[in-house]
């Protein structure tokens, strides 16, 4: 299962129509606690993609509890900071991917999650 | 009557995956779905020499484009085009018209933002009236001095349009969000960026609203 996390409704919606039919079993919360709850609930969540700038607790909340609670798994982020910035971030946060917004679903984010999913 | 923006969805469809495609999505840039065509038999088609779509953007003369289109498409036209105003401009060129005199590229950016992703169109348009609230709200925001509030939403915006190509209204945000992460505080700049994204939507027609 992966995980989508943004708190922006018309960016998970197009998520969510690009990734229909990708063969990719994949989900969507729009917060930061309902992704906690979905992660709980379903033990086979493999990766999180997760926007970091949301209303409340953000992802950067998000990424360090994934790291320290469950951290087999994987941690993407998708984020419209500059190519620089998520550079480092991705040391940083030691994340598995980086994404900058926009992106493209087709030829960034699903080719990503089929190169994580195989690392397993 | 079909509306010429549903015809050229079929055709964008049709030509996914091949090299006319760029081509197409070009021209349609400059289209608007108030044109309308009528019926026309496949027998009418026949006779029609068709030119390269890139034709259309080329014959672009006194603020009428004249569509043209490869030698792939009459299948999907049969029943949707005639051939009775080709009489305007000879036998050589696909009879689709369109007349642009009071058509501002402006006026179209709606348009061409939904062609560059078809699949979105939809979606595009209500993501259009959210950022015409959310414009209220970064106003509410600059009104109080609530920097943060600004800088969050402006950076959403900035992703938001991104995502959905539609580009006028992303470069300013792009600049927008740059300037409010390299202050601290509202300045009269950040009233600039807001004054520059009003504008851009007030190009756009009432239809869309």
């Amino acid at each position: 299962m992966i995980l989508i996390v943004d708190d922006e409704i018309f960016a998970l919606d197009l998520v969510v129509r690009k990734l229909t039919g990708s063969g990719l079993d994949f989900a969507t919360c729009s917060s930061v606690p309902e992704a906690r709850a979905f992660i709980e609930s379903h033990p086979d969540t493999r990766i999180v993609v997760t926007d970091l700038h949301m209303i409340g607790e953000n992802g950067y909340d998000l990424l360090r509890w994934l790291k320290v609670i469950y951290p087999r798994i994987k941690r993407v982020v998708v984020s419209a900071h500059t190519h620089e910035d998520m550079s480092l971030m991705k040391t940083e946060l030691e994340l598995d991917g980086v994404l900058k917004k926009p992106i493209d679903v087709k030829s960034e984010l699903i080719p990503l999650l089929i190169e994580l999913l195989k690392e397993e | 009557m079909f509306s010429i923006h549903q015809l050229l969805l079929d055709l964008n469809e049709y030509f996914q995956g091949i090299a006319d495609q760029k081509k197409l999505r070009y021209v349609t840039q400059y289209l608007t779905p108030e044109v309308n065509i009528v019926r026309a038999s496949e027998s009418d088609l026949k006779p029609i020499l068709i030119r390269r779509i890139h034709q259309a953007f080329e014959e672009s003369i006194n603020g009428t484009v004249q569509v043209t289109v490869t030698y792939v498409a009459p299948n999907l036209l049969v029943n949707i085009i005639n051939t009775e105003s080709n009489t305007t401009y000879g036998d050589t060129l696909f009879p689709l018209e369109y007349h642009a005199e009071d058509q501002l590229l402006e006026q179209d950016m709606v348009r061409k933002w939904q062609m560059r992703d078809i699949e979105m169109s939809d979606l595009l348009l209500l993501v259009l009236k959210s950022i015409l609230e959310r414009i209220n709200a970064m106003e509410a925001a600059y009104d109080t001095g609530d920097y943060d509030t600004l800088k969050l939403m402006v950076h959403s915006a900035k992703g938001l349009t991104g995502s959905y190509q539609m580009t006028e209204l992303y470069e300013v945000f792009i600049d927008f969000d740059a300037h409010m992460k390299s202050v601290t505080f509202i300045d009269d700049v950040t009233a600039d960026y807001m004054e520059q994204i009003k504008t851009i939507l007030s190009l756009i027609p009432e239809r869309y609203l």
